[in-house]
């Protein structure tokens, strides 16, 4: 009869590797803070987008996000999960930095353009040629 | 009544008749039936003194154990293919070839969910048919087992195979490195253990 021991040994490399996907992938717990984590980089990006709306209608680099008669949209300045406000500070004259509390490890996920381990992120600012 | 039922209803009632089998053969040949219709034919009976010709056991094909291997061998399948797949992706994390590398964890849970789904099914129907062909002459008649046993062998050399090849195109072209090692030895070792666990059923 044939034996059963190379099933279980699949089966058992088989369980050995689910486990460590489990652990390497954090379960259900990190799957919904990397959700949060996309609605706060949607939100810096929208922040992003109005700042620079706003400065080609000023002509100089401004923080300011809120919503103006050129520069309608209105991006959501606080984070909607945990209610702390993001943070945009200024670089240089064409640089803006955003910050939010991501949750999940910012290992360079989505490339180049990620958060740093502070969550922030260094934006480009193109200001209208005077 | 097929030629070949007709073959075996003739031999049957010539051994019942009390004829000799080397005449029934002789008479089969002479009418132009070939050697392996005759052999087939006269195999398909047994005599023992004071009985009348026996009918020997023959293969069987069974629509639900062909429905159940079928089963089986999609469960196999996809246990075999997310372990590799999810393996692979742990390879990634453990050894990355950039330190400090970026990692996306979607394609890790969905090999975890097709595994923590079809694990459990395939050990069950594994054991299940163990148990069903626990008695050897049933496990060598059943045409459904040997055929998946034939398949799920073949489909593991075919990957063994695959994975040689593709090692020695790494080692030729300078990329066999050590991440690339441990994954094609998870395929090789995957391999092995299904090649080994259905070798004997090949022939029952």
């Amino acid at each position: 009869m044939a034996s059963n021991a190379p099933m279980w040994g699949l089966a058992g490399l088989s369980a050995m590797v689910l486990v460590a996907g489990l652990v390497i992938s954090g379960g259900p717990m990190r799957g919904q803070a990397e959700r949060r984590d996309a609605d706060r980089r949607a939100d810096l990006d929208a922040i992003h987008m109005q700042i620079s709306c706003k400065t080609i209608e000023s002509g100089v680099l401004t923080t300011d996000a809120h919503a103006s008669p050129a520069c309608p949209n209105v991006p959501r300045l606080t984070d909607p999960h945990s209610g702390a406000p993001y943070r945009v500070e200024v670089v240089d004259a064409h640089n803006i930095r955003l910050c939010a509390g991501f949750e999940a490890p910012p290992p360079g996920q989505f490339g180049f353009d990620a958060p740093d381990d502070q969550g922030c992120m260094v934006q480009r600012i193109e200001t209208p040629e005077k | 009544m097929t030629a070949q039922a007709e073959l075996s209803d003739f031999v049957h009632r010539a051994l019942l008749a009390g004829r000799d089998p080397t005449d029934i053969r002789a008479a089969l040949a002479e009418t132009g039936w070939t050697g392996a219709e005759i052999d087939s034919a006269m195999s398909a009976w047994q005599m023992r003194d004071g009985l009348p010709p026996i009918p020997v056991p023959r293969s069987y094909i069974s629509a639900r154990e062909a429905m159940l291997h079928v089963l089986q061998m999609i469960a196999l399948l996809m246990v075999c293919l997310h372990t590799f797949l999810l393996g692979a992706r742990v390879i990634d994390w453990l050894v990355p070839e950039i330190p400090g590398q970026g990692f996306w964890f979607g394609d890790v849970r969905f090999s975890i969910a097709a595994l923590i789904a079809f694990l459990p099914l395939y050990v069950w129907l594994d054991l299940r048919m163990a148990r069903t062909a626990a008695d050897p002459e049933a496990r060598r008649r059943s045409v459904a087992r040997r055929g998946f046993a034939s398949v799920t062998v073949l489909l593991a050399a075919v990957a063994l195979l695959g994975d040689l090849v593709t090692t020695i195109n790494a080692l030729l072209a300078g990329d066999l490195t050590l991440r690339f090692v441990a994954k094609a030895g998870l395929v090789a070792l995957i391999g092995l253990l299904v090649a080994a666990r259905y070798r004997e059923d090949l022939n029952g």
